[in-house]
């Protein structure tokens, strides 16, 4: 579900959208998400200031009240 | 304001004709329904009926609507579990007005001091912006949050006025986003007392509300 939704914003905002892969490593408590997209649309999910970034790890921890399970967002480059 | 309205000619054609010139449009742009074609009486002029259609505008904005609704859900699924919450959309030239009714969950969907409600706002546009071919503003609030949220907002300002004017020194509101800040001066416009300005840099900027200085005590502050 999580992994769904980085999944739904990140190719809505890339340029490259078949480039975009989103994996869950699950952890006992906390799982993360690891967000890959093209090296030239790296910018477009960290956003101007981390922007972007910041707004989706905000909806993520709004939602891992409803999947009661704690996710990070990493974005590897 | 958008309501069938019935419109009548000698063929089907020209009771259609009749329908375009009054909403001023082209036929596509227009939903028509067919009432009843015409017949033709003696010599087309005893006992002859005229064709009647009915006719709307279309509702040019449901395209978009649907777009910003599709956006909406699936940003806050995740986050109530409600698979569609109940939406209310304005849409006015370049922007779009969202208000979403969902008492149970629009505390989770508002988040401590508002911010989920602005990650979702701020990432609905950017998704749109990336669909949409014009630039076009989504504003969304959940029932009447933002309106008290901006209200507590003009309060806490002319609070500040004040203290300015009686302290005369400046006073700084906490960091505030564009639109806050922008509440903020247009709740101290119409003050000829104070004068407002954005200091800081990105996400740290702030209101400064100055005191100003009668003309009489800046002229004895000058060499």
């Amino acid at each position: 579900m999580l992994k769904d939704l980085i999944e739904y914003i990140a190719k809505s905002l890339v340029d490259n959208p078949d480039d975009v892969l989103v994996s869950e490593v699950e952890g006992e408590q906390t799982s993360v998400l690891e967000l890959k997209v093209a090296k030239e649309d790296l910018g477009k999910v960290i956003g101007k200031q981390g922007r972007t970034a910041r707004a989706m790890r905000t909806i993520l921890g709004a939602a891992s009240t409803k999947a009661r399970k704690r996710s990070v967002l990493e974005i590897l480059e | 304001m958008n309501d069938f309205r019935e419109f009548e000619g000698k063929s089907i054609d020209e009771a259609i004709e009749a329908a375009c010139d009054f909403f001023d449009e082209e036929r596509e742009k227009l939903e028509l329904e067919i009432l009843n074609d015409s017949k033709g009486g003696i010599f087309g002029l005893v006992g002859g009926r005229k064709a009647m259609v009915k006719a709307r505008l279309l509702d040019t904005n449901a395209e978009l609507k649907a777009l910003v609704a599709d956006i909406i859900h699936r940003l806050c699924r995740p986050i109530t579990g409600v698979e569609e919450m109940e939406l209310h959309m304005d849409v006015e030239p370049g922007r779009v007005y969202v208000v979403i009714h969902d008492e149970e969950h629009s505390g989770l969907i508002i988040g401590r001091e508002g911010q989920t409600l602005a990650a979702i706002q701020y990432l609905a546009n950017r998704i749109a912006a990336k669909r949409l071919p014009e630039p076009m503003r989504i504003q969304i609030d959940t029932d009447d949050y933002r309106e008290r949220q901006d209200e507590n907002l003009r309060q806490l300002a002319l609070h500040l006025a004040e203290k300015a004017k009686s302290n005369g020194r400046p006073q700084s509101t906490r960091p505030l986003s564009s639109y806050h800040r922008r509440v903020v001066h247009m709740a101290l416009q119409e003050d000829g007392s104070v004068q407002t300005r954005s200091k800081g840099e990105g996400p740290m900027k702030r209101v400064l509300i100055l005191p100003k200085r009668s003309g009489g005590r800046q002229n004895s502050q000058r060499y």
